[in-house]
């Protein structure tokens, strides 16, 4: 006896049968964002309550975070190799465990500037239950990786490379009671984009 | 240039005024005017409620009474959309198309076919909220609607603009619906009410005294809850004021 | 079977006055900041029309798209199962926590799985589902449906949530400030999300390119829900597929603009396969898609779910979600409803006044005023439609057809404005009357002013 159909099947043959006349695929332009893609990033992270902090070079960026971090008060995770916490992978094998960060230090690989959307990747994240559990999240952006906006970015990203990726756009609100904002909802309380030449 | 003047049922009965005045002032240009006097229903009220398909006598009868002229001419935004975009009960016929494309209201017309640039006729030294009704806005696309992102226009305002001394407003919540909808304020009269109340306020916390629009309908539900509510507010439909009949 | 009866249910949250009116404020908010996001962008207008376009033509190639979207998804080892209805989508996900031992879930924002009744179906059997978005939780928590696609809480007010919250989470009922609110949210689930075994989700758009899944939210809780637990499972009915990775672009760039005015929602996230250690799972649903696919109102399927049309329309901001007692709500809700139940549904879409505003928000043009006329045509068709408006129908097809019955009946009624009295004419016969004024009877109609004007001589 032949076998029942499956589910899948059955699906697809329903579609087969119903699927309307067909319509072409529009060409669609990259539409360009007027504007300086940093300047238009900042004030756009800014606007979803943000922060964006400026410096020259990587170096300068890390000292920063040096002398900003207190790895004595705080439990600080980092994704990058120049720049040390001081919870390790260890610590946060089972990503459940991911809550006791305090501080997220991370790479970021991408700024939309049309968004103020930086692009993280579970690679570039390292962990990435430890930035969405973490209160306060550091990316570090390459001014030179900010794009002007969202097509461009699509064009440029490759989104199979990574089972994680995401667009971060300031940390993590609600408007579920009476459409108030809040910022720090489930996810990072405080964002702050560092960003070097 | 024939064209035949329908008045709707509920203009005819309720606001003879909107239709004197559009029928006066088309009498004022160079063109042939009849009024249509068979005429009785656009046939609105059927496709509201879904009776659509059971329209044909009313259409057929009407397609009988609207046809031979070069335009047709309503005083009456709603019923214009109805005859334009669901005069669709009757086979469509070169004659029903022919019909449906050459109906305008009283704003279309003065606007667009008669291309009207002066009123001298009129004054109406008063500022003025305009309501333009859902159907004039999004079914005739006689304005922008303030969620389509293209290039502001306004046929009415325009053509109010050509007025003496007048000052034209809007309600802070432009165009959102006023609740007519037809046979919606009566089958949810609370809903409706509380539309229509909402409007009317938006009215008197701008301090308008004065509405205007190109579609009587929104206006008598407006007026009716105004005056129910205590609200000072006169409406006039747009030809009285372009005519030159409203003071 | 009963119809629900929007108009009664509605007619309710109207009479609560500071409800109505904090509930349209906040909606009527979004649709103005919705307006000034768009207007900062040229191309709105055209992006709409391009994601109309993109949306057919998925759904008019979407076996082929199907195809390659379960290839790919199975390349990045993500395991796919299909599912023809709600039944079968909640034995999928019951077989797959069964065999893993969950009993604590965290679970995103999902209109499908509110569609499917998942949650009390799993609760059934000893799985304790939590909401993690706060809308959904509180919703939860007050065992309503959610009242908004969105925003699914929006017709509460502060105050109802700090004594919900007294209650259920053991807050201090006498502070309603919203930042402390949400803190006693995010401190109540923190609890779940370390103990959860698994995490669910809806999904904004399946990408069948890239074999990939996006899913949009504000608050971290379905990345949270995806990225902890050893086991994640999505669900996603078959219209929400698009093409290719820059297809995604426009999506992305209209979704949250329309939905709340804002330019993104804080994680736009995309998942290709499960993280070191964690399976994934996808379902992919039909429950009843197929049969619209192949139906005259096929295009609602282009709908991706921002709750524009809700925010603008003037019904809904006034009546709220929860007067349509159904899992689609406002304008969406009275084209959709009825394909599920037409008996339940009936009502629905004479609960629209014609506004038209639906329509020009919705970034994918779901035709949604068109589909208002189409549903009363098959609702009257299909004897469902109700006798007083039967009533109303043949008496007005009696009056309305010629000049002469006409004419008849304006004498009768203008006769009734003039001369009776003004307590029989807003009896309860004439429901006009209940909040509006009598019109002023004119001393004339037009056909006798023309009479008397133009045929005297």
């Amino acid at each position: 006896m032949e076998n029942k159909k499956s589910s899948r099947d059955i699906i697809m043959d329903r579609i087969l049968m119903s699927q309307p006349d067909p319509v072409a695929h529009p060409d669609v332009p990259i539409y360009g964002i007027a504007g300086d893609p940093v300047k238009n990033f900042i004030e756009r992270l800014e606007s979803f309550d943000g922060k964006a902090l400026s410096f020259r070079s990587r170096r300068e960026a890390l000292d920063w975070l040096e002398q900003n971090i207190d790895r004595k008060a705080k439990r600080v995770y980092s994704s990058l190799l120049d720049f040390e916490g001081n919870v390790s992978d260890n610590d946060v094998a089972d990503p459940h465990a991911a809550h006791i960060v305090d501080i997220c230090v991370a790479q970021g690989v991408m700024g939309v500037g049309e968004m103020g959307s930086i692009y993280v990747t579970d690679e570039s994240l390292g962990l990435a239950a430890c930035a969405l559990f973490s209160t306060d999240l550091y990316l570090l952006l390459d001014r030179s990786k900010i794009v002007d906006g969202m097509h461009r970015a699509y064009e440029l990203l490759d989104l199979r490379a990574n089972r994680y990726g995401s667009f971060f756009t300031g940390p993590s609100a609600t408007a579920d009671i009476e459409a108030i904002h809040i910022t720090g909802a489930q996810g990072e309380i405080s964002l702050t984009a560092i960003l070097y030449n | 240039m024939r064209v035949g003047f329908f008045v709707p049922c509920y203009v005819d009965a309720l606001a003879p005024q909107a239709a004197i005045s559009s029928f006066e002032l088309l009498k004022r240009f160079d063109i042939d005017v009849e009024y249509i006097e068979q005429a009785a229903c656009c046939g609105l009220p059927l496709t509201d409620m879904g009776y659509d398909h059971k329209g044909c006598v009313l259409e057929t009868n009407l397609v009988k009474w609207l046809r031979g002229y070069d335009y047709i001419v309503i005083p009456s935004g709603i019923c214009t959309d109805q005859i334009r975009n669901h005069l669709t009960a009757v086979e469509q016929t070169p004659e029903v198309k022919h019909i449906r494309e050459t109906t305008h209201d009283i704003v279309d017309f003065l606007h667009d076919i008669l291309q009207v640039k002066s009123l001298p006729w009129a004054k109406f030294p008063h500022r003025v909220a305009l309501h333009n009704g859902c159907h004039s806005l999004r079914s005739l696309h006689q304005a922008r609607p303030t969620e389509l992102m293209i290039p502001d226009y306004s046929k009415p305002a325009a053509l109010l603009n050509l007025v003496e001394g007048i000052e034209i407003g809007y309600a802070t919540r432009r165009d959102e619906c006023c609740g007519f909808g037809g046979v919606f304020s009566i089958w949810d009269e609370s809903c409706a009410a509380q539309q229509g109340l909402d409007k009317v306020s938006d009215y008197e916390r701008n301090g308008f005294k004065y509405v205007t629009s190109a579609d009587f309908s929104c206006l008598m539900h407006q007026q009716c809850i105004a005056r129910k509510n205590g609200v000072d507010i006169t409406t006039y439909y747009i030809a009285e004021i372009l005519n030159g009949d409203a003071r | 079977m009963t119809q629900v009866n929007q108009v009664k249910l509605g007619a309710k949250f109207i009479a609560d006055t500071p409800h109505r009116e904090s509930h349209d404020r906040c909606l009527w908010a979004a649709r103005m900041r919705r307006d000034s996001v768009a207007q900062r962008i040229p191309e709105w207008e055209e992006m709409r029309e391009l994601a109309s376009q993109i949306k057919k033509h998925t759904l008019s190639h979407l076996e082929e798209y199907l195809i390659v979207f379960e290839e790919r998804l199975k390349e990045n080892g993500v395991h796919v199962h299909w599912a023809l209805d709600a039944e079968e989508h909640n034995r999928i996900v019951l077989d797959i926590f069964q065999s893993h031992g969950v009993k604590v879930v965290t679970k995103g924002k999902s209109m499908l799985m509110d569609e499917c009744g998942m949650r009390p179906f799993l609760a059934k059997h000893g799985i304790e589902v939590y909401e993690a978005d706060l809308g959904e939780r509180i919703q939860q928590l007050d065992d309503q449906q959610p009242s908004h696609i969105v925003m699914p809480a929006i017709h509460k007010l502060r105050g109802d949530v700090a004594r919900l919250f007294a209650e259920k989470l053991g807050s201090d009922p006498d502070i309603d400030d919203p930042p402390y609110l949400n803190s006693v949210m995010r401190k109540d689930m923190r609890q779940h999300y370390i103990k959860a075994d698994a995490g669910m989700c809806g999904v904004n758009f399946g990408i069948a390119e890239t074999g990939g899944i996006v899913v949009c939210t504000n608050e971290g809780n379905a990345d949270i829900s995806a990225n902890i637990p050893p086991l994640f499972v999505a669900s996603m009915g078959i219209e929400k597929l698009i093409p290719t990775q820059s297809d995604l672009a426009l999506f992305i760039r209209l979704l949250s603009r329309s939905a709340l005015g804002l330019d993104i929602t804080q994680y736009t996230s995309h998942y290709h396969g499960p993280r070191k250690g964690q399976e994934m799972h996808l379902i992919i649903v039909d429950n009843g898609r197929t049969s619209r696919l192949g139906s005259d109102y096929w295009e609602v399927l282009k709908c991706i779910r921002c709750g524009a049309c809700m925010n603008t329309c003037p019904v809904f901001r006034r009546t709220s979600g929860l007067s349509y007692d159904a899992p689609y709500m406002g304008p969406i809700g009275i084209v959709l409803e009825p394909s599920y139940d037409l008996d339940r549904y009936a009502r629905l879409p004479y609960s629209c006044t014609h506004c038209g505003s639906c329509g020009n928000v919705c970034p994918v043009k779901v035709p949604i005023p068109d589909l208002v006329f189409y549903w009363r045509d098959v609702v009257v068709k299909a004897g469902k439609d109700q006798l007083s408006h039967r009533i109303q129908e043949s008496g007005m097809e009696l009056v309305l057809r010629n000049a002469t019955n006409l004419s008849h009946a304006e004498k009768l009624g203008l006769w009734a404005l003039r001369n009776l009295p003004e307590s029989l004419l807003t009896s309860r016969l004439n429901p006009w009357a209940k909040a509006h004024a009598n019109p002023v009877p004119p001393k004339e109609t037009f056909r006798e002013y023309y009479a008397r004007k133009y045929k005297k001589n």
